[in-house]
């Protein structure tokens, strides 16, 4: 269950940010989240929803966008999108490298501000 | 006062701060000459029995220290404190892996070491993302867990440098696909070395002790002689 600890790092980053912000209240959170990250949304939504409660994310909705794993060929520089564990190079048939599909990326927030803080 | 509703783009990643902590210690890891073993697998594959059968052996040529992480009870650094090792243990009280900060915390408390082994709570899932730091990562698979657990578990076996097949002694007594077995991860990856073994009969040791020793070589930039460890 360390989805815990991935959602406080989260609140912890995205309170940071918006208190130096000035921003008042988060309304949503964005989330990437790689299909290979070992991070399951429902969890995470879970846990979001225990540890938001009495922050600056305590309104906020998380919106999470699943990232499927991608491969790339060193040979002839293809890259695709498989759920496969490993997968020989579609074009020349050699085994590709899977670059993509770890990720937990905090993509950014929204939020109110009522002294008109800072976007970037 | 109006309020203006504001949109933040951070693109951070969310194990930054595990990131950063694992990198302090990797430094610092760096001017003490210390190598850095992270040890792997889940609850029951043999690390600390592969622990208790090498660290005699270990401890004649390096000052060897070892961090259990468990969730409870102190029993794993127990059994290896008989070894000549210097080992603290780590409660995680329910936290499912290690983080560098946890490992940062109790660094101090060790003697001054050659060799550090961290030995991960029981687990193929949850300690895969976080870096402590280490220098090279060893994942203990035993037979009696199942000959499909590295497809079940791939990121696990994907960011090994090692994979340890233990308790190779039980393969006449279960139905286990060893060649199957061998071929995933060979496809997961291509990398890592395979080390066949049986800690509690104390055979196949030899490779393991080897690769400890390379780790060990690689990061004091130098070629040791192989016999002085495996002899």
């Amino acid at each position: 269950m360390h989805e815990l600890s991935l959602v406080s790092a989260l609140v912890e980053e995205v309170s940071r940010d918006a208190q130096e912000r000035g921003v008042s209240r988060i309304t949503s959170v964005s989330l990437a989240v790689g299909k290979r990250a070992h991070a399951l949304p429902h969890a995470l939504l879970f846990c979001f929803d225990l540890i938001k409660r009495d922050t600056i994310l305590a309104a906020a909705q998380l919106i999470i966008e699943v990232i499927p794993p991608l491969f790339h060929c060193e040979s002839c520089g293809l890259s695709e999108t498989h759920d496969a564990l490993w997968l020989d190079c579609t074009c020349c048939g050699l085994p590709a490298v899977p670059t993509g599909g770890t990720e937990l990326e905090i993509r950014g927030y929204e939020g109110d501000c009522p002294r008109g803080g800072k976007e970037n | 006062m109006e309020e203006k509703r504001i949109k933040v783009a951070l693109a951070r990643d969310l194990l930054q701060k595990n990131k950063t902590f694992a990198s302090d210690l990797r430094s610092r890891f760096a001017r003490q000459g210390l190598t850095v073993i992270n040890l792997l697998g889940s609850p029951g594959a043999g690390k600390t029995a592969l622990l208790e059968a090498s660290l005699p052996l270990l401890c004649r040529h390096y000052r060897v220290g070892v961090i259990e992480g468990d969730l409870y009870t102190s029993r794993d650094a127990e059994r290896l404190a008989r070894s000549g090792a210097a080992v603290i243990q780590i409660n995680t009280e329910g936290a499912c892996h290690l983080d560098a900060q946890l490992v940062g915390g109790v660094l101090e408390e060790l003697p001054e070491l050659d060799l550090l082994i961290i030995e991960n709570v029981g687990n193929l899932v949850c300690p895969v993302g976080f870096d402590l730091g280490e220098d090279a990562r060893a994942v203990v698979l035993s037979i009696s867990e199942g000959d499909d657990k590295p497809e079940k578990y791939p990121q696990t076996f994907r960011t090994a440098d090692v994979v340890i097949l233990s308790k190779l002694d039980l393969l006449p007594y279960v139905s286990y696909d060893l060649p199957a077995v061998t071929a995933t991860l060979a496809q997961l990856n291509p990398v890592a070395s395979l080390i066949q073994l049986s800690a509690t009969k104390e055979s196949g040791l030899t490779p393991w002790l080897l690769w400890v020793k390379s780790v060990v070589a690689k990061k004091r930039g130098g070629a040791e002689g192989c016999h002085r460890v495996c002899k």
